[in-house]
């Protein structure tokens, strides 16, 4: 299924991190692609990699304790681990950018925010002062921040979380990039302003048409947005399908424990009171993985050879993926 | 922002009182000033003389009364030995202090802020841990040391600097300056590095740590993740913020540069304020010694507002209302 065409294609890519207490293998292998303007969800517990494995794209990865050990990872015909940090620089923001989890804390505090917006247009677009000053409240009119011309002289502290976050929307997609990575752009924000910023960002990804990696574990905006879901567990892939497929027939059992977790919203007052179903066991460490698959120890399907060896990633369906040894042969 | 600065400097007004009362109590029980007026050959009834027309007979409320209506005015009295006005005699020696405590607090800053953040980026290297240790050698040792081995070195050994004095100096209005002639700025060279040797590894270490924190904030990924240079993302993103603390540390140790250089002044025999202080303590004349006590409470006292100023410019959450 790998051809040209994609806008990104990440392959084999593995990114470990060197510690006093071993090497964690935070991205294992892990290959996805994303084509123009489409919306791909990236699913899975904390700690399973979704994090590491979107900033890898733009190599945010500190280093040390940090390294992308292999792997390739192509944008635009241009394989970006390749670059050093001066060609780097001219993806970061302008064509990939990125949102973060924590909007409180994502903005820099002594700075205002049209100072920090308005330094995109000055370093993509080479516009002087004045005239970023002026995109940078039209980006802010973008993000719907109400009384723009007086919010850009602002310091971060005096707007509120989901403000924060518009804030680093617009500054992120003021350079019409091509993808935006939004790791876990709604976790830190209340329910009402999620679902806010949730439609925003859809709303913003139309006029812009650019391309969503939307990191969540939140499965019910994944539902709702992404048109395809990539399911990681353990610095891997486990599976990977439209999200129709993924919804409905979820192959993977660490993918249905996923979706069993999830409470509806009326059932339990509608049928009796019984107690939501979850995935056995936690994530395990990343420092000592087992020799066959790393959810093994938690599988209420596992076969005797789960414990011996890594299933690989086999096509089951159009775009449709699993890793399991359920649906492959050695 | 100026009801704070209002109320600063009433709680500053408060402190100066109270150090004039010590100043005061000082003055008071370090022997008895009409026998110091009166001279040491000086009768009974001179000496008595002395008391009358001096107040010295008075209750000692009034006399605290007189002392500071007069501090007010900026009459301090004369000095026992020289038999002058002390303030202008202090004001006199003042400009080579301040010469030499800016100049000090300068390199302390320029260097102390700039190898901090050279060692908060690779704070593992080999050549940045030697900094390090260098810095922590420096915190440890004493002024008067740091002195005698920097005029051993570049005084004596590679005779490339003056070893003593302030060199030629210049008079621009009031201001005695050694800036503006080359003898002058040599001078000032090793005085400075030894008076600000020791806030330079503060400095140092301030940034260092500083700097460390504010790297792994999110702000910085953000930074990055924009595309911006590492300059950019260094000195201004990270810079500012971890210059916070630094500057307060700065504004407070300049004050103290000001009021305690007396040690470097004794050694490098610089004509400065702290080196008349030192002077005036083995002659026992008081009202220097309690004049030069209340300048200095004066000049850190201003300092300190005028930090907290620059605090609330450099952090815009700090609005103080």
């Amino acid at each position: 299924m790998t051809n040209d065409h994609h806008l990104l294609e990440v392959d084999h890519l593995k990114t470990y991190f060197y510690t006093f207490e071993g090497v964690a293998k935070a991205v294992d292998d892990v290959s996805l692609f994303m084509d123009e303007g489409e919306t791909l969800g990236l699913v899975g517990e904390s700690g399973c990699g979704k994090s590491v494995t979107a900033q890898s794209i733009i190599r945010l990865i500190p280093e040390p304790p940090g390294k992308i050990v292999q792997g390739t990872i192509n944008f635009d015909n241009t394989n970006l681990l390749e670059l050093d940090l001066k060609q780097l620089r001219k993806f970061r923001g302008n064509r990939i950018s990125m949102i973060f989890q924590e909007p409180m804390t994502s903005l820099n505090p002594v700075f205002t925010i049209g100072n920090q917006i308005s330094e995109m247009f000055m370093l993509h677009k080479k516009l002087n002062k004045k005239e970023s000053w002026e995109r940078a409240i039209e980006a802010l009119k973008a993000v719907q921040i109400p009384a723009p011309e007086k919010r850009i002289n602002e310091y971060p502290h005096q707007l509120s979380g989901g403000m924060r976050q518009r804030v680093m929307i617009a500054m992120a997609l003021s350079c019409d990039p091509e993808i935006l990575i939004a790791d876990e752009p709604t976790t830190a924000l209340d329910v009402t302003i999620q679902a806010q910023i949730i439609d925003l960002m859809m709303h913003l990804k139309e006029d812009f048409n650019a391309a969503i990696m939307l990191i969540t574990h939140d499965l019910g905006v994944i539902a709702e947005i992404a048109q395809r879901v990539i399911v990681m567990y353990a610095g891997k892939v486990v599976e990977e399908g439209k999200t129709k497929d993924i919804f409905e027939e979820p192959k993977h059992p660490y993918t249905k424990g996923l979706l069993q977790s999830v409470p509806k919203l009326g059932e339990r007052s509608r049928k009796e009171r019984k107690k939501l179903e979850e995935i056995k066991g936690i994530v395990p460490s990343l420092y000592e993985l087992t020799a066959g698959c790393s959810f093994f120890p938690r599988c209420p399907e596992a076969l005797p050879i789960c414990r011996e060896h890594i299933p690989k990633l086999t096509t089951i369906g159009e775009f449709h993926k699993v890793s399991c040894w359920l649906y492959s042969d050695l | 922002m100026t009801t704070y600065i209002i109320k600063r400097l009433i709680q500053g007004v408060i402190v100066l009182l109270a150090v004039s009362f010590i100043c005061f109590l000082i003055f008071r029980s370090s022997g008895d000033p009409a026998i110091s007026m009166a001279g040491q050959y000086a009768t009974f009834q001179e000496i008595e003389e002395v008391r009358k027309v001096f107040g010295l007979d008075k209750p000692f409320y009034i006399q605290y009364a007189r002392f500071i209506t007069n501090a007010i005015k900026g009459n301090f009295g004369n000095s026992f030995v020289n038999k002058v006005p002390v303030l202008p005699l202090i004001l006199e020696r003042l400009p080579a202090t301040v010469e030499l405590a800016v100049s000090a607090i300068f390199i302390a800053f320029v260097l102390g802020v700039g190898l901090g953040v050279l060692v908060s980026l690779k704070p593992y290297a080999l050549r940045n841990r030697f900094i390090m240790a260098g810095s922590l050698v420096n915190i440890s040792m004493p002024t008067f040391l740091t002195g005698i081995l920097l005029i051993m070195l570049f005084g004596v050994y590679l005779n490339i600097l003056p070893p003593f004095g302030r060199g030629e100096t210049v008079i621009v209005g009031f201001w005695r300056t050694g800036f503006l002639t080359l003898s002058g700025v040599t001078h000032l060279i090793l005085p400075a590095f030894t008076l600000g040797m020791y806030q330079l590894a503060v400095l140092l270490r301030l940034t260092r740590a500083g700097m460390r924190e504010v790297l792994t904030e999110d702000y910085i990924k953000t930074a990055w993740s924009k595309g911006l240079s590492p300059m950019k993302v260094i000195f201004k993103h990270a810079l500012r913020n971890a210059l916070i603390p630094v500057v307060t540390m700065t504004g407070l140790q300049f004050g103290e540069l000001i009021a305690f250089s007396f040690v470097t002044e004794l050694i490098f025999q610089w004509p400065g304020s702290g080196n008349l202080l030192l002077t005036s303590i083995y002659e026992q004349d008081q009202p220097v010694i309690v004049t030069y006590i209340m300048l200095a409470a004066l000049i850190i006292l201003s300092i300190n507002i005028l930090v907290d100023i620059l605090y609330a410019i450099l952090n815009p959450k700090i609005r103080y209302d």
